[in-house]
């Protein structure tokens, strides 16, 4: 259980500095394409976790990228929305049987278009919300459509991936 | 709705929701003077140093693009300077622009190859026939001498830099203006020997050695070598030294290649009455 914990906590400072100091310097189509991978550390959070939990956990990932780069606030907000609709979509696409608890949200565990539908649920409103309130206005509406649905596809490309790297199937707990 | 409470309860999870991003929206609406220095105050000094570390990597990473645009203004530079021309005539009527004529040319390279620890090192440019270099041409780093042209393809060029015991170059002593053969002692590639400076000329260590006028591939003044001590064993009338030589081999990256352009001229000149080549 504690060991469980710390690799939350690892994952939370470690994906926020991945996010901050490598991913954010991405520059795909004139900036049209700037994934947000850092909130993959919510979406790893177990399936029956409280929603008053994520949410709270969400708020904490949200501020610690926004003192990275100074945009108080910005992420917190998006970062909570997540935390917020993460058990409304697993509730969503839950398997016929419900959640066996010791299952973790990951391809490897509850399979690749389970994970595809999870993800790109959570990450196009992230990344929506995040365009929104950056432009805070209507304004090029297109535009800021475009942009946060390119990113969030990218986003998923990126966190699928990545798990492929991360992970060996039914072992290793990153 | 009759009862408040369980209204509350039933919707708790949006109300809590509603509640953090009121948090959030505060911060991003009213973090602009006070409020947002107090928050960097409390997370600005770690972030700050992180993002320092983060940014002295990134500029370590592009220090090969800023020493090319340096070394591409060296040239430039060098080119412009007033040792790089001669001057035409010496009545100081000025006609259009001869008075000066420029003598030297440089052209920038780039050290692919190099070897120091044998005793016949040679050295390959990334410069070759299609840039203008030929044989007969000096090639120097900032003001010191490195070794002259020996070969050259279509893009690539050999120098027989002054770490080659083949090599050897006439040296001015530039306080007494005496003039000394130097050569490469074949194992150490900061150290050289001059030979036949004459005696009373007392060179003392740390005194400079440069190129002298009689030189077809250097201009006048380059930078050789300094002298690290006077060999005892010299003879009666000549002084043997050890010197320091002036370019470290094992740091050279980027070299200028000196084009002499009044060399073929003299060369022409000279070979009438078989004028050993300096």
């Amino acid at each position: 259980m504690i060991k469980t914990i710390g690799w939350h906590v690892f994952r939370f400072v470690f994906f926020v500095f991945l996010q901050a100091l490598v991913v954010n310097n991405i520059d795909v189509a004139d900036g049209w394409v700037l994934p947000f991978i850092y909130p993959f550390a919510l979406l790893m959070l177990p399936t029956g976790s409280a929603r008053w939990l994520t949410m709270v956990l969400g708020f904490v990932l949200g501020f610690m990228l926004d003192s990275f780069t100074h945009t108080w606030g910005m992420h917190t907000s998006a970062c909570v929305l997540v935390g917020f609709l993460q058990p409304l979509v697993l509730g969503l696409i839950a398997p016929r049987e419900g959640y066996d608890p010791v299952m973790r949200p990951t391809v490897q565990d509850m399979g690749l278009n389970w994970y595809i539908a999870y993800a790109f649920l959570l990450m196009l409103p992230f990344h929506l919300w995040l365009g929104f309130v950056e432009v805070f206005s209507l304004d090029q509406f297109l535009v800021t459509l475009g942009r946060a649905g390119a990113s969030a596809v990218a986003a998923v490309l990126l966190m699928v991936l990545g798990q492929y790297l991360m992970f060996t199937p039914k072992a290793a707990s990153l | 709705m009759r009862n408040p409470v369980q209204f509350l309860l039933r919707f708790r999870y949006l109300f809590f929701f509603l509640a953090l991003q009121a948090v959030a929206f505060a911060m991003l609406l009213r973090t602009q003077g006070h409020q947002q220095s107090v928050l960097m105050a409390a997370t600005g000094d770690v972030v700050g140093s992180i993002q320092e570390r983060r940014d002295n990597i990134r500029s370590y990473l592009h220090l090969r693009e800023i020493n090319e645009d340096l070394h591409s203004q060296i040239v430039e530079m060098q080119a412009s300077l007033p040792s790089s021309f001669i001057q035409l005539t010496d009545t100081l009527t000025v006609v259009e622009d001869s008075i000066m004529r420029q003598k030297y040319g440089y052209t920038s390279a780039r050290v692919v190859n190099l070897r120091t620890n044998t005793r016949n090192n040679l050295m390959t440019l990334d410069r070759g026939l299609v840039h203008g270099i030929n044989t007969r041409m000096g090639v120097v780093s900032g003001q010191k001498v490195v070794g002259v042209i020996k070969d050259v393809s279509d893009h690539y060029a050999i120098v027989l830099p002054v770490i080659n015991t083949d090599f050897g170059l006439q040296v001015r002593h530039k306080r007494s203006g005496a003039v000394g053969n130097l050569k490469w002692t074949g194992d150490d590639p900061r150290t050289a020997v001059v030979r036949d400076i004459g005696r009373h000329v007392r060179p003392e260590p740390g005194d400079t050695l440069v190129t002298n006028a009689y030189s077809n591939y250097f201009p006048e003044n380059m930078i050789v070598a300094t002298v690290k001590q006077v060999d005892p064993r010299s003879d009666a009338n000549f002084l043997d030294l050890t010197v320091e030589l002036a370019t470290d081999f094992n740091r050279l990256e980027y070299v200028e290649v000196v084009e002499n352009m009044l060399s073929a001229e003299r060369r022409a000149l000279e070979a009438k009455y078989q004028t050993p080549e300096p």
